[in-house]
């Protein structure tokens, strides 16, 4: 359809509002005609961050072979190796070959590759998606379900993308740009893991689950979203970043050789896997070793840029960084700048491991606070000096990309990589963990807007008032952070679920957000320096998000109601129930029992990927920074983590199922005012609607009517018009406590390869707009392809219509400790907040949610007639950052079905 | 100073590179583009084009290395050389 043809069509909004219908996407009150920005926007960060992040915004998402060569090349050379020990190896040539790089006027340094925004393909993850489309290999990849996601996904057109290529710039998964010399060789390592990847060993094992055969057409259907094991196996969870600090590495070192010779020959009464710490060990002395040699090579590169400068000030620099890193390539950190460069080592060192994305600080201004309150009481830094520190992080950690396939960066994760930083909770005795440098922490968060690392606050009654209006007023600036967690929900879901692995409450109050709302558990370390102790919380946990990701549930109802057949693609996927479905209960039986065929086979396809990924490609990076491996003298695999029960369920698209449950119930079985097989025709005729791709629209009110699409018209408008949550209606409220009794429960029956319960994990990231793309009209009025409502307990757009109390009445009808996270997103408009008496109803209305029995809540607050301008004009900015599921990305590097559903959700003029 | 024909900025020790398309010049700390002309100062970056352990090259960059403790594995010539310990011009 061309440009003309559209306009010359009805839209859905307009229709509705013609009849006196009008979707409301604005509540309490009307914007102004005139844009209104957002407060704050005169702060700025220090002269030297604010150059570092305009060259950021400059620079193309860019990836380089050199860390992929030498860590193939290693691992080649060690074919007969042990493989903890052969991975150690190859992983350690590799940090300590790849060239470091310095960008002029940085003080925290380090880099992923030798970019400044670099990363680097892993094919030993993963190689399939990357090999050359002409190629015969990666013809074989794409026919396997588990790369069908890619079809659907998007990524954002601007920014640092490169989403095409050009010159001698050849674009990878429409993100990443590599250099053309380079493809070759990438093209020969891609290769070299043919049949070998962790990808493709799961796959050829996972065909041994005799059910394997639905589980593909789970996917290429996209009733799941995509594997686990070998797409982002690591992620979602807290860094301990607590053993180099309190050690420093040569104490590493030296704590692996005396556990080395401990152990070597002993089996310690452990026959399965006594033995194995030997190699765990020596691993990790390997590993240590390569680890000093790349942090001491950033060392003699800011010495060697000496050369070119006369500037004193940036003399100075490389005088201070190249010091800096010579001490921490050894010893513990002594002052607060020392403690930042390591975490910033820490951190990258980590993320060259695996593709992982949610890789989290964590609770990190509680972590510094030791270097914080001893270089302040002894004149060594000033707070200022601290917050230009604090930016620089910021800066750097944004530069951090996570290179996957095109299905999980642009389908999933819109290209973000979610380093959440949390503040607040409540110390190990239940007193409010604030400090100074937290403040800082958000005051940074407001001084450099970017998106990582993300902010959260980890709220309860105890924190002070002070500080809660602090994260509001960060908050009001319209970056989406920090994100708003009840600190109490919490510590209550990982107290209940860890208890079997036996964490007390006191330990339970160590946790914080992996990725974007992953409640990731903890531990608390005492950590010694000038003399003093102090007890600092450290990840101690698997991934908190891995196992089943992400089941689409309206797409589960679409298949009870067609059979088990999928219209889109053509596929029967489940048996033909053959019920005639006479009364709702029937539907919902049908529907578990679908559900739970899904999740099983997904469990157990994905538990074998896990189990090749930890058998031929476990992590030893992590293993030696977290609790408890170096006790133990296992890594993550052989379940050396203090906690290791962290598989989950994701779903998404709840509140469009539990919509389309109200619709059918009160229009089918209640009213019968329609059949089913009404419904099944309106479905597949889309209402009489073309569809959100031939559109290129994916918000439900502007969907396109079709010319002769008025047959549906009234059962459309009924199903627009049945009772919808977020209204404090309990006739639709009902059926979220429906389900959320079930689903919640039924994770539980469900095993990961580690013989641990599973539990659900419902915030949707971005897969809501894929999986809405490959879902068909619904009975709640949602049209084939648009975009459902994000996360768990948002509102579909448009239908909140009673106001935000109300739709904190809806969310909270449930226990929402049972589940990992649930994730509510309200875009509220600037002047609904404005001034100091607008912060204060902002903290009033989060603690009223909060106080309820939720567990997060985060805000847009924007004006969306920016965003709409943003859409049209996305050059004019590039920095325009919005909250989409659970973080904060450029407005111009997410996708279009995404940023449709940004707009479209409910704004709030007033609260 | 070196022969800066054929040769692109990131084949040089003074470029510090930003991304696959650009970088800054260390001597002026200027953005210049990778393929843009090389000015005289250009010193050269060990990389593996320019190693003599570096056999057997191909017309798509590739070769083999022999120049370290494997004997003989395959390479390609844009790699930058600045850590190995082979390296050898
Ligand atoms: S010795 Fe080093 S620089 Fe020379 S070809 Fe081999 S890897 Fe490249």
């Amino acid at each position: 359809m061309t440009e003309l043809d559209l306009q010359r069509k009805k839209k859905l909004g307009d229709i509705l509002a013609e009849k006196g219908l009008g979707m409301n996407f604005q509540y309490g009150g009307k914007a102004p005609e005139e844009i209104v920005d957002r407060e704050f926007q005169d702060l700025k960060p220090h002269p030297r961050v604010e150059k570092l992040y305009d060259l950021y915004l400059n620079t193309l998402s860019s990836v380089s072979m050199e860390f992929g060569y030498w860590y193939n090349r290693t691992y080649a050379q060690h074919e007969y190796e042990i493989p903890v020990y052969r991975r150690a190896k190859a992983l350690a040539v590799a940090f300590a070959k790849t060239t470091p790089l310095i960008i002029p006027g940085e003080l925290i340094v380090c880099c992923k590759a030798r970019y400044y925004r670099g990363s680097f393909p892993m094919p030993q993850l993963s190689e399939g998606f990357f090999l050359a489309h002409e190629d015969e290999m990666y013809q074989e990849a794409l026919k396997r379900g588990g790369e069908s996601s890619g079809e659907l996904s998007r990524v954002g057109a601007g920014g640092g993308n490169v989403t095409e290529s050009f010159g001698k710039i050849v674009s990878i998964a429409g993100k990443f740009g590599i250099r053309a010399e380079e493809v070759p060789a990438l093209n020969k390592i891609a290769k070299a893991w043919y049949k070998k990847s962790v990808d493709d060993l799961g796959n050829r094992w996972e065909r041994e689950v005799p059910e394997y055969d639905l589980k593909e057409k789970i996917m290429r259907t996209m009733i799941c979203m995509f594997d686990s094991g070998y797409t982002l196996p690591q992620g979602r969870e807290v860094m301990s970043y607590y053993y180099p600090l309190e050690y420093g590495f040569d104490g590493l070192l030296a704590m692996c050789e005396e556990k080395k010779a401990e152990v070597a020959g002993n089996a310690s009464g452990d026959g399965i896997s006594g033995m194995d710490r030997l190699y765990f060990y020596a691993s990790c002395i390997e590993l240590i070793k390569g680890i000093q040699t790349w942090i001491e090579n950033y060392a003699k590169e800011a010495r060697r840029l000496k050369q070119y400068t006369h500037d004193p000030k940036l003399l100075a620099d490389y005088d201070k960084i190249s010091a800096c890193c010579e001490w921490i390539a050894h010893k513990q950190p002594r002052t607060f700048y020392e403690a930042m460069q390591m975490i910033q080592f820490m951190h990258t060192i980590t993320l060259n491991e695996d593709a992982l994305s949610g890789m989290s600080p964590g609770r990190l201004g509680q972590v510094l606070w030791p270097w914080f309150e001893q270089d302040v009481a002894a004149g060594r830094i000033t707070e200022d000096e601290a917050l230009e520190l604090l930016e620089l992080q910021r800066v750097k950690f944004t530069c951090f990309d996570v290179f996957a396939s095109f299905g999980v960066v642009g389908g999933v994760l819109s290209g973000n990589t979610f380093n959440n930083l949390a503040v607040g909770g409540l110390t190990r005795t239940g007193e409010p963990a604030t400090n100074r440098l937290e403040y800082l922490m958000i005051h940074a968060g407001m001084t450099m807007p970017c998106p990582q690392p993300t902010l959260s606050i980890l709220w309860d009654e105890k924190i002070p008032e002070d500080f809660v209006l602090k994260c509001a007023e960060c908050t009001k600036i319209g970056t989406g952070y920090p994100a708003w967690f009840s600190f109490r929900m919490g510590t209550e879901f990982i107290w209940n679920h860890y208890q079997k692995e036996g964490m007390t409450l006191e330990e339970a109050r160590s946790y914080a957000i992996g990725g974007c709302l992953e409640t990731a558990p903890a531990v608390w370390k005492v950590l010694h320096l000038g003399g003093k102790e102090y007890e600092v919380p450290a990840g101690a946990s698997q991934p908190a998000a891995v196992g089943v990701h992400f089941i689409s549930n309206p797409k589960i109802l679409e298949m009870v109601l067609f059979n088990g057949y999928d219209n889109r693609t053509g596929i029967q996927v489940f048996e033909p129930h053959g019920k005639k479905l006479e009364s709702f209960d029937e539907i919902w039986e049908v529907y578990k029992d679908y559900y739970a065929k899904t999740i099983d086979v997904l469990c157990k396809c994905n538990n074998i990927q896990h189990d090749i990924w930890r058998k031929n490609n476990m992590c030893i990076i992590q293993s030696l920074f977290k609790p408890d491996c170096l006790d133990k003298g296992h890594h993550i695999g052989d379940m050396g983590y203090r906690w290791n029960g962290t598989y989950n369920i994701e779903s998404c698209g709840t509140i469009n199922m539990v919509n389309a449950f109200v619709a059918l119930d009160k229009l089918v079985f209640q009213d019968k005012k329609y059949t089913l097989d009404d419904f099944r025709k309106a479905i597949l005729a889309n209402f009489g609607f073309y569809k959100a791709d031939e559109i290129d629209s994916f918000s439900l009110a502007e969907q396109v009517k079709k010319d002769d699409g008025d047959e549906f018209d009234a059962i459309h408008g009924d199903c627009l018009q049945a009772p919808k949550y977020g209204n404090d209606d309990i006739a639709a409220d009902k059926y979220l406590i429906l389900w959320e009794k079930w689903f919640t429960k039924v994770a539980h029956t469900f095993e990961s390869l580690f013989g641990l319960e599973l539990y659900t994990c419902q915030n949707s990231v971005s897969t809501h707009g894929t999986q809405g793309r490959a879902c068909l009209a619904t009975p709640d009025g949602r049209l084939y392809g648009t975009t459902f409502a994000d996360g768990s307990m948002s509102a579909y757009p448009g239908t909140d219509r009673n106001g935000p109390y109300a739709l904190f009445k809806s969310a909270t009808c449930w226990d929402q400790s049972w589940s990992q996270n649930s994730q509510m997103n309200m875009k509220i408009h600037p002047l609904a907040i404005k001034g100091e008496n607008g912060t204060r109803h902002l903290a009033d209305l989060i603690k009223a949610y909060l106080r309820r029995g939720a567990h997060h809540i985060q805000f847009n607050v924007c004006d969306s007639k920016v965003m709409r301008q943003a859409q049209a004009n996305p050059e004019q900015h590039r920095d325009l950052l919005v909250r989409v599921a659970g973080f904060t990305q450029y407005w111009v590097e997410i996708g279009k079905h995404i940023q449709d559903e940004v707009i479209a959700r409910t704004e709030y003029e007033s609260i | 100073m070196s022969n800066t024909k054929g040769s692109k900025h990131d084949d040089c020790k003074n470029f510090i590179p930003v991304d696959a398309a650009k970088g800054l010049c260390a001597w002026t700390n200027e953005m210049i583009a990778i393929d843009s002309e090389c000015c005289p100062k250009f010193e050269e970056l060990p990389k593996c084009k320019n190693c003599k352990s570096f056999v057997d090259r191909t017309k798509d960059g590739l070769g083999n290395c022999v120049g370290l403790e494997d004997k003989s594995f395959w390479a390609y010539g844009e790699m930058p050389a600045v850590n190995c310990q082979g390296w050898n011009n």
